[in-house]
């Protein structure tokens, strides 16, 4: 055995320590070690030295082997590991989410490839296609009192086509019966429930091939099963949910998940959550106590109660907020002598943008003059809000709460005219005009508006319900905007409109079936990619109508992002429905929107891919709660479970944000990217492996939420 | 959701398992930088080595010694690394790792000792000394970049730390000396 220099041997390790050795020293080093059993020793003790200086940080991470015992054993506490290891070093948590967010660009870059691989179609359609909101006029509200000159109307931006304007006569007969006339009375007799499916599918495929246009091909599972949760009970599938779907081999599984779907409680939740916005908005105002409205309509909706009779209700209701849940409909709107009760009632329950007329003459219907929305008013008339002394129950002290009451004395409402004449308008609707209705009848007027509302053998409530379901459910309604059907807007198949509106009201304005009608037809069940062959067609924003040949692409609500959002990070179902999650829901919603007071009570929002809402999803407390490791969490489940290889982690991941799985070529890409974020940061932030592979699935977790396809019903 | 989870984590490990596999992280990454000298390289062919210990986790027989299992795979990874960059980095011979890797194995015993003896050891360091070390050895920082924020010459930064990690080296020498000569 040879001798050795200490000395040269350990200035050899030096260099190799601090990388500066040459090849002829790494060549010394190994001679030495090789020859020499006391060098060899040596070596290993001062390469150790290195190591453990390195590993510990020289002795500032000393506990590290504990905070990894605990991070392995109980996966809640890995998210604060790196705080025992790096506390000199660790980066603020802007820092963290900027590096995640550079991944996560990345993923969203890759999952925006799969994304177009499947929808080669219409990208566009990607844009909000539904109009939640009350939007602005049309037209202004000129006050000009010089009726001859005729004000700066603009239409309401409904597409035109000229086989309807040649249609439409110069003068419209004033029966809202005749409001499409393009489209024969229905004389559809509702038989069964497969009669009206096969009906609407008869009427849409006609439309395909008079067309020329070949539908879409059928939705996958994955894309059909996360769009009906999504509107049928606001939310994404859990993993169960979707895996149980996937593996349902009968031939009519579909029937039977929407059947059972709108069975669970959830559906009565989504519809309550949808009307109810609809009707208060969703700004919170003191006034009116919207959980209460929130709750009656999910009851209502659970109990299958007829649509005729809950907008007999909300019209009709009297009562303090809290006490009496539709009351809150007309508490919020009764302001401005009910102008926005009128306007409101007229757009959510018939579908007619009536505001215009407030001061207008409608420009080609020539039936829809100022007095049509006055004569509408009129019926609020009799409304009024008391206040009222009450005790409350837990506090035992009086206090006052507003009550909706009708009253005794009222009188008819009175308005400007163009020409600046007072005019007086008596309650009047579908014909019917109500001389004086104190005298005539004990009724109060709201009830006799709520009876006219559905007097005509196919009222137009009915049809307006009809369409907003059906916008509901396939991104588009036969009119667009949904919510204006006056005459002067063209519906895109007039004839399944009235079919489906006297089916609607044969079946007792049965909600659930007229829902599950649409769920089953052929429309309902494309997927959201169109085929390449077809003609181009312009989106109904651009003037085109629909042929529902594929399924339009709907963003989701803000109710939908959150208990989506929830699902995703683990949440059961079961706590979506919990008071204290509502409000948690509520309180949420209110970071996106505030109340305007004006004539139609609109409301401002930031839940419109703004910068605002990107932020709040990239950086909000509900996505940074779905990303935290806890066991009860999806991705705490997905990052310590043990035995999966990376491919299975993201395929995990997919699952619970999109309820797919990953393309092939979406999962070679997130594999890299989630090596060599590992690597980064297992090499340049000294993270233990563990942490740095539980760290990159989070990053990758954090795109597949923010990405545009989490927040797409496709 | 439960359910789900089960389906997910069908394979979960057993406490005995995480237990193992966590004591055995330093050593394991100890015996990975003896044979390779650097330390980013042996954090790569950790890490490569954890993952394919967490998927053949159900190969792992128990009672039986884990640490050579885990220095089985680790080994196996090394020569992989090896192979992948052996154009462009300085890298040892066979000979050499097989040579180290035993001796690794014939210390791994006093390794316990040898880090407690360590942390003695850099507590009686003097207070200069101990904090240039301990700036050396946070994450990302090396002689060189010690070198320019101390704005000192990095002739000078590599003689105190060659200085200070032989001095070290001796403490712990005489350290683990006497605890086998002691009560």
């Amino acid at each position: 055995m040879s001798s050795f220099s200490q000395r040269e041997l350990l200035s050899l390790v030096e260099a190799l320590c601090e990388e500066t050795a040459t090849p002829a020293e790494i060549a010394r080093l190994e001679e030495l070690v090789l020859s020499n059993l006391e060098a060899r020793r040596l070596y290993v003790e001062a390469i150790t030295l290195h190591g453990l200086l390195h590993w510990d940080a020289a002795g500032l991470g000393a506990e590290t082997e504990s905070a990894i015992t605990q991070a392995l054993t109980l996966p809640p506490q890995l998210a604060t590991f790196r705080t025992s290891r790096h506390r000199e070093s660790k980066p603020p948590i802007p820092f963290r989410r900027m590096r995640a967010f550079i991944t996560g660009i990345a993923v969203l870059v890759i999952l925006k490839l799969g994304f177009s691989y499947w929808n080669p179609g219409h990208p566009q359609l990607a844009q909000n296609p539904q109009k939640p909101l009350p939007t602005p006029s049309a037209m202004p509200h000129d006050t000009s009192d010089d009726a001859r000159e005729v004000p700066d109307v603009h239409l309401p931006s409904g597409p035109r086509r000229n086989t309807l304007q040649s249609s439409l006569p110069g003068e419209v007969e004033p029966s809202i019966a005749s409001m499409n006339p393009g489209a024969p009375v229905s004389t559809f007799e509702l038989t069964s429930d497969d009669a009206v499916i096969s009906r609407i599918n008869e009427l849409i495929e006609s439309r395909w091939k008079a067309a020329g246009v070949t539908p879409s091909p059928r939705a996958s599972d994955a894309e059909w099963v996360r769009r009906t949760y999504l509107d049928l009970v606001g939310r994404i599938p859990t993993v169960d949910e979707a895996e149980s779907y996937f593996r349902d081999q009968r031939t009519d599984k579909q029937q039977r998940l929407v059947d059972d779907l709108l069975e669970r409680r959830e559906f009565a939740r989504h519809l309550s959550t949808v009307w109810t916005n609809l009707l208060v908005g969703r700004a919170r105002k003191s006034n009116i106590d919207r959980m209460a409205l929130a709750e009656w309509l999910e009851d209502e909706f659970a109990a299958d109660r007829p649509w005729k009779e809950i907008v007999t209700d909300l019209i009709a209701a009297r009562g303090t907020p809290q006490e009496s849940g539709p009351a809150n409909y007309l508490l919020a709107h009764l302001n401005n002598e009910a102008v926005p009760a009128t306007a409101i009632t007229a757009r959510i329950f018939l579908c007619e943008q009536l505001q215009c007329a407030q001061c207008h003459q409608h420009p080609i219907v020539k039936d829809w003059g100022q007095e049509r929305f006055w004569e509408l008013n009129a019926f609020f008339q009799q409304a009024k809000i008391q206040f009222r002394k009450i005790t409350d129950a837990k506090t035992g002290k009086s206090r006052e709460t507003r009550e909706l009451v009708d009253v005794e004395q009222f009188g008819p409402s009175y308005y400007e005219t163009l020409r600046g004449v007072m005019r007086v308008a008596y309650p009047r609707f579908a014909g019917v005009e109500i001389e004086s209705a104190s005298q005539e009848s004990d009724l109060p007027l709201r009830e006799r508006l709520a009876e006219l509302l559905f007097a005509e053998s196919q009222p137009q409530a009915a049809r307006a319900f009809v369409n907003r379901t059906w916008a509901q459910l396939m991104g588009y309604g036969f009119t667009f905007p949904v919510d204006d059907m006056g005459p002067h807007n063209p519906v895109s198949h007039p004839e399944l409109l009235e079919d489906l509106t006297a089916a609607f009201v044969q079946s007792g304005y049965d909600v659930r079936r007229l829902i599950r009608w649409i769920c089953l037809s052929e429309p309902y069940q494309l997927s959201s990619g169109m085929p390449r062959q077809n003609p181009h067609r312009r989106p109904p924003e651009e003037g085109e109508l629909p042929l529902f040949a594929s399924m339009a692409v709907k963003n989701f609500s803000p109710e939908q992002l959150y208990d989506s959002l929830r699902i995703a990070s683990g949440d059961s179902p079961r706590i979506l429905g919990l008071r204290g999650t509502e409000r948690q829901r509520e309180e949420w919603l209110r970071l996106f929107y505030s109340a305007n007071e004006n004539e139609e009570n609109s409301e401002s929002s930031t839940f419109d891919g703004s910068i605002s809402q990107a932020l709040i999803m990239m950086n909000g407390d509900l996505v940074n709660q779905a990303l935290s490791l806890r066991e009860e969490n999806s991705l705490g489940r997905i990052v310590s479970a043990s035995g999966l290889s990376e491919a299975e982690r993201i395929r995990a991941i997919s699952l619970v944000a999109l309820s797919r799985y990953p393309t092939q070529e979406e999962q070679n890409q997130l594999r890299d990217l989630l090596r060599r974020s590992i690597r980064q940061r297992v090499t340049e932030e000294g993270m233990p492996t563990q942490v740095a592979l539980a760290e990159g699935l989070r990053d990758i977790f954090w795109a597949y939420l923010n990405s545009s396809e989490f927040t797409l019903i496709r | 959701m439960s359910d789900s989870a089960e389906h997910i984590t069908s394979h979960l490990p057993t406490e005995e398992f995480v237990q193992l596999f966590t004591k055995a992280q330093r050593p394991l990454y100890l015996f990975i930088l003896a044979q390779t000298g650097n330390v980013q390289s042996a954090e790569e062919i950790l890490q490569e080595t954890n993952l394919v210990i967490w998927a053949k986790m159900d190969q792992f027989r128990p009672n039986t010694s884990f640490s050579s299992w885990a220095r089985q795979i680790a080994t196996y990874e090394i020569l992989k690394h090896r192979q992948r960059f052996r154009r462009d980095k300085l890298t040892f011979s066979d000979e050499f790792l097989s040579a180290v890797a035993g001796e690794m194995e014939t210390q791994s015993t006093e390794l316990e000792l040898r880090r407690e003896a360590l942390q003695k050891c850099l507590e009686k360091l003097g207070s200069k000394d101990r904090e240039l070390i301990q700036q050396r050895y946070r994450p990302g920082v090396n002689g060189k970049t010690l070198a320019r924020k101390r704005g000192r010459p990095l002739n000078s930064v590599y003689q105190s730390l060659g200085r200070i990690r032989r001095s070290l080296l001796e403490c712990v020498h005489r350290q683990l000396a006497a605890a086998e000569g002691g009560p």
